[in-house]
């Protein structure tokens, strides 16, 4: 019985949601498209705190058992409530308003940029192994393209052979972005078979 | 012009959706058993959840760091139904597989998922733990580090990452090769493709993200159906780009 309600009411809001998106002209369409849509964030918005409430939980029970890596599980939950104390600081005066602000700006921001600055350091450990791992003629192209890449990408004056950038810009024009549209064209139709499942009722990731 | 466009759209949906249900319905008649193109990383995860139920560590299943209801729901759903496929399977080990997701609409459907096969499975209800799907990040690079930090905690046998990721896959794939797990990744961004690429051993391209259900449960109707969909459109955006190529060529020179 569960199913069949879920399977209904999947099915009929993605029709509406479809209907409202293909036909423009009708505006009881639209509006019920964006109330639906208003749902959606609304219940999106819902699974955040949800999901949050489960990482907090994962965390203080990691701590309270003494798990292996519990010191950081602890970091975790008093950052947490840190800055929620923080919001509500802030919404009830008003005053001290830029101070989530403030965290997001010099705690958040940077150390995700840390993170992501770590990638060039991976991605050179990454190739070293592949070459380790996989020797066939695929490696062996993916570096040569790289080595090419890198050189025709030099900007300081360097005795480099004019056929570098003559290559770098081939390789980006043509063999890149044929292959980009191809891979990009097999992903949407990936995309939309996947949805189309879900709408039909031939899928349901959804328990009953 | 704009109508046009839509009406053309619509169509073309219409087309893919009747496609699907007919070769589902069709395969469900005849039962069809296709026979796949190999993919080496399909086959070896097959042999990464037998290991799992041998030995009785985890595998680690990353959902992507999408969320359902944005553009990237189906690339989503793709990682959550393989979780699910492989769960099924999985469902006689000691453990269950340890999930992570990177937002609040994926964490719930993907835990759902995995009640539903525990539940689905005889005698596997009781060895249902809540917790091994977690979110373990907000942002990309959040998740990144969250799901690096268990990774490298808990060293599961396996490490499957399927589905929407972008450059912060790789720390996830670093911690999962220094714990010594088998690796099996792929991502539907096109921009990132070369990450699993140089990461893992076992990378799926592009398309084959949402092809892993299907080889994982090839007696499912729909999961076949969907592949065959998928190829038959294929063929017809293939035919129609060369014979459009063809006639701006004749236009070019004879117009």
């Amino acid at each position: 019985m569960n199913y069949q309600l879920s399977l209904t009411v999947a099915i009929c809001f993605g029709l509406l949601v479809l209907l409202g998106y293909f036909l423009p002209d009708f505006d009881l369409l639209i509006l019920l498209r964006a109330e639906i849509l208003r749902w959606a964030a609304i219940l999106s918005g819902v699974a955040m705190f949800v999901g949050i409430i489960s990482l907090l939980k994962v965390h203080f029970n990691k701590f309270m058992d003494q798990k292996s890596n519990w010191g950081y599980s602890l970091v975790l939950v008093l950052t947490f409530l840190i800055t929620f104390g923080a919001g509500v600081f802030s919404f009830i005066f008003p005053q001290a308003e830029g101070l989530v602000d403030f965290m997001f700006r010099y705690v958040q921001v940077p150390v995700e940029s840390t993170l992501a600055a770590l990638l060039a350091v991976l991605l050179l450990v990454a190739g070293m192994r592949m070459v380790r791992y996989r020797r066939d003629w695929t490696t062996w192209l993916f570096l040569a393209i790289s080595l090419i890449m890198l050189i025709g990408l030099v900007t300081i004056e360097a005795p480099i052979p004019d056929v570098f950038p003559f290559l770098r810009d081939w390789l980006l024009t043509v063999p890149v972005v044929a292959g980009a549209r191809g891979i990009l064209i097999g992903l949407a139709l990936g995309a939309i078979i996947t949805g189309l499942r879900i709408f039909t009722g031939a899928d349901q990731p959804y328990g009953e | 012009m704009p109508q046009i466009i839509d009406l053309i759209g619509l169509a073309t949906l219409l087309l893919i959706g009747g496609l699907l249900v007919g070769l589902q319905i069709r395969n469900q008649r005849r039962n069809v058993q296709p026979a796949f193109r190999p993919i080496n990383a399909y086959a070896k995860l097959r042999t990464f959840l037998t290991e799992a139920i041998e030995t009785g560590r985890q595998v680690h299943f990353g959902i992507g760091t999408g969320s359902i209801g944005a553009e990237d729901t189906s690339a989503t759903l793709a990682g959550i139904q393989t979780m699910q496929a492989a769960s099924t399977t999985l469902a006689a080990a000691e453990k269950p597989p340890l999930v992570t997701a990177s937002d609040g609409t994926s964490f719930l459907l993907a835990q759902d998922a995995l009640r539903d096969v525990y539940k689905t499975v005889p005698g596997a209800a009781d060895r249902y733990d809540r917790d091994a799907v977690q979110m373990v990040g907000v942002s990309p690079w959040s998740y990144s580090a969250g799901a690096s930090m268990l990774v490298h905690g808990e060293a599961p046998i396996a490490s499957v990452t399927l589905g929407e990721y972008g450059d912060e896959l790789l720390p996830v794939l670093e911690a999962g090769d220094r714990v010594g797990a088998r690796q099996l990744s792929g991502t539907t961004n096109n921009n990132s493709q070369a990450i699993p690429f140089v990461g893992v051993e076992d990378a799926v391209v592009g398309e084959e993200v949402y092809a892993a259900s299907a080889y994982l449960n090839p007696k499912r109707a729909s999961y076949v159906a969907s592949l065959q969909t998928h190829d038959v459109m294929r063929l017809l955006i293939i035919g129609a780009l060369v014979i459009g190529s063809l006639v701006m060529t004749a236009l070019d020179i004879f117009g």
